[in-house]
């Protein structure tokens, strides 16, 4: 009874180790990450991630989280097929680990943008402090962004495992599946900001 | 041991073929993108996005401040 506890606690912290070292090498070597996440991908991680956005958007509205997971559960799954269209086919769970760490830039910016909302709540003004902020905000979230597509174009060539082109080709296929997610989100007014 | 390790590495190595985009410029503008945002992508991603949204604030200032307003309200 004593060995099999010691077992999960073992590799809980073992995961959570590898979470945090995936994160930090995320951001400051991310093909080099993204390549050793490919090769041993865990659906633990996965799931510790999802359960960090699903709480967060949970904390706002529960209707967020369903239409997160639906949004997930439409890329994973068109990557995978895409996979299989390519006749590369690669595991499901390796496309939706690989996935699931393009989502630490969004929840860094979820997180940033809450702490930073309570210090400092909107509106902005056209004071010297409030375009000195404006600035500062928008090269952040546009940094952000620029983390994402990153990460996202790393996810989908090791996913796909295809020339640049090809993984290009099929992430602007992607775009209007996206799109039209986040016009329901709209309408149903379940986020009024897309978000990816 | 050693031979088991090489492998390993290898195929860690080859586990994607190397980017052709078709064109012998095209392949090395990629190359040399790609090279800075491998390692450290902020050092280069950072100064640039700021020279960017300053440029941008001095264009249209006003837009700049309202969009902050938007994004921090729409979480």
């Amino acid at each position: 009874m004593i060995v099999p506890m010691k077992t999960a606690v073992t590799s809980i912290i073992y995961e959570f180790i590898c979470i945090v070292r995936h994160l930090f090498g995320l951001i400051f070597t991310p093909y080099y990450t993204m390549r050793s996440i490919a090769l041993r991908p865990s659906l633990a991680q996965a799931a510790v991630i999802w359960t960090i956005a699903i709480v967060y958007l949970g904390s706002l509205h529960a209707s967020r989280v369903w239409f997160f997971m639906l949004q997930m559960g439409v890329l994973c799954t068109y990557f995978y097929l895409a996979t299989r269209f390519f006749k590369n086919p690669a595991s499901a769970s390796r496309v939706a680990v690989l996935f699931s760490y393009t989502l630490w830039p969004t929840i860094v910016w979820f997180f940033t943008n809450r702490a930073i909302y309570h210090v400092l709540p909107p509106p902005r003004t056209t004071s010297t402090l409030g375009i000195g902020f404006s600035i500062f905000f928008i090269s952040f979230s546009i940094s952000i962004l620029i983390w994402k597509m990153i990460l996202f174009y790393l996810a989908a060539r090791y996913s796909l495992k295809q020339h640049f082109w090809k993984v290009v080709y099929t992430i602007v296929l992607y775009m209007p599946i996206a799109i039209a997610l986040t016009y329901i989100g709209y309408v149903l007014k379940i986020s009024r900001i897309p978000f990816l | 041991m050693d031979r088991i390790k090489l492998q390993r590495r290898m195929d860690t190595l080859y586990l994607l073929e190397p980017n052709d985009l078709g064109y012998a410029r095209l392949n090395k503008l990629y190359r040399r993108v790609t090279n800075h945002l491998k390692k450290h992508p902020w050092a280069r991603v950072l100064p640039l996005t700021t020279l960017f949204v300053v440029t941008l604030t001095m264009l249209v200032g006003r837009i700049v401040v309202q969009l902050a307003s938007i994004l921090q309200k729409g979480f």
